[in-house]
């Protein structure tokens, strides 16, 4: 009997050692794609006599790769969130420096 | 803390207590360099074609289930008929063969070829326009993307098993609904992803340079 609220858990843990802690929104819109995939790997068993071999190993592989291409998609956007806090820092940081005229001519 | 400096007459010259000012130019240097990388920018197309491209590959399954459906429903309705004796009964059955024939081949992969051309096509297009402006995510969005296609449109290599959704039908020349239902969800947790990733250009604003 397969623990699915188990697997669910270990899945997110999993996702958040990969796209790290810095990005607590990044980490729960990725996590709520990863519960649809794990809801669908539990649909994809209990369904497996409605299916012929074919679309079952067809099905198993390409929930390999729907969690491989959520993850790659959200290590996406943490490099653009990075980005983008890299860029509001810089505008802060413009903005002070440009207050001091030994440096003005710098930026 | 002194600093030394080459005078441009010649000799060597004491600068004075200025490493704060050297630190925050090193930091202002880096910032800027980090700032300059144009990276992708939110564009309004690119939004608007994935949010097509998912509606249209939705409706295109959900359309293939009520096929299914309807192919049960009318295979047990011809059933029934050709079991009872009544002329009318035959009549409503040749109806309902006709019925049965017509919804079969609309759920034959030759029926829904072109769907699946317009979605590779459609995906591509998309692609190509988000690779336009790249940065370090570029790669890693494009895996996602690669993802998606083999999900739903890519044939296998000579000698290897289909996988995709378009293959296992070319294949079959049906799809069950628990192979349907299954590549719906895996789609759109794809097509989730490539949406909040164009939601946060979109919220970051990110513009290039």
């Amino acid at each position: 009997m397969i623990d699915w609220q188990s697997v669910l858990s270990d899945a997110a843990t999993a996702a958040e050692q990969v796209l790290g802690r810095q990005w607590p929104a990044v980490a729960d819109s990725a996590t709520t794609q990863i519960a649809a995939l794990v809801e669908n790997a539990k649909f994809i068993e209990d369904n497996r006599s409605g299916m012929t071999d074919l679309e079952y190993r067809a099905t198993k592989i390409n929930q390999q790769r729907a969690l491989e291409g959520v993850l790659t998609g959200f290590s996406a956007i943490s490099i653009v969130v990075a980005e983008q806090v890299a860029a509001a820092v810089w505008d802060v940081v413009e903005s002070a420096l440009k207050t001091v005229p030994e440096l003005a001519a710098f930026i | 803390m002194e600093a030394m400096a080459c005078c441009p007459e010649g000799g060597i010259v004491k600068i004075g207590c200025q490493a704060g000012l050297r630190s925050i130019l090193m930091v202002v240097t880096a910032l800027a360099l980090a700032r300059c990388a144009p990276g992708p920018a939110y564009d309004e197309q690119i939004d608007k074609s994935l949010s097509d491209v998912q509606h249209t590959v939705d409706l295109e399954i959900l359309n293939l289930i009520s096929l299914n459906r309807q192919v049960q429903q009318l295979s047990a309705s011809a059933k029934r008929l050709s079991a009872a004796p009544e002329a009318q009964s035959k009549k409503a059955l040749v109806k309902v063969e006709g019925d049965l024939s017509k919804a079969q081949d609309a759920m034959s992969y030759a029926s829904n070829v072109d769907f699946y051309n317009g979605v590779d096509s459609d995906l591509t297009s998309v692609q190509m326009r988000l690779d336009g402006t790249p940065d370090l995510s570029t790669p890693k969005i494009d895996g996602s993307f690669a993802q998606l296609k083999a999900i739903l449109v890519d044939f296998p290599a000579q000698g290897e098993t289909p996988t995709s959704m378009q293959a296992v039908h070319a294949q079959q020349d049906r799809l069950s609904d628990g192979f349907l239902k299954s590549t719906r969800a895996q789609a759109n947790a794809l097509f989730g992803t490539l949406e909040r990733y164009e939601l946060t250009l979109k919220n970051g604003k990110s513009t290039p340079k």
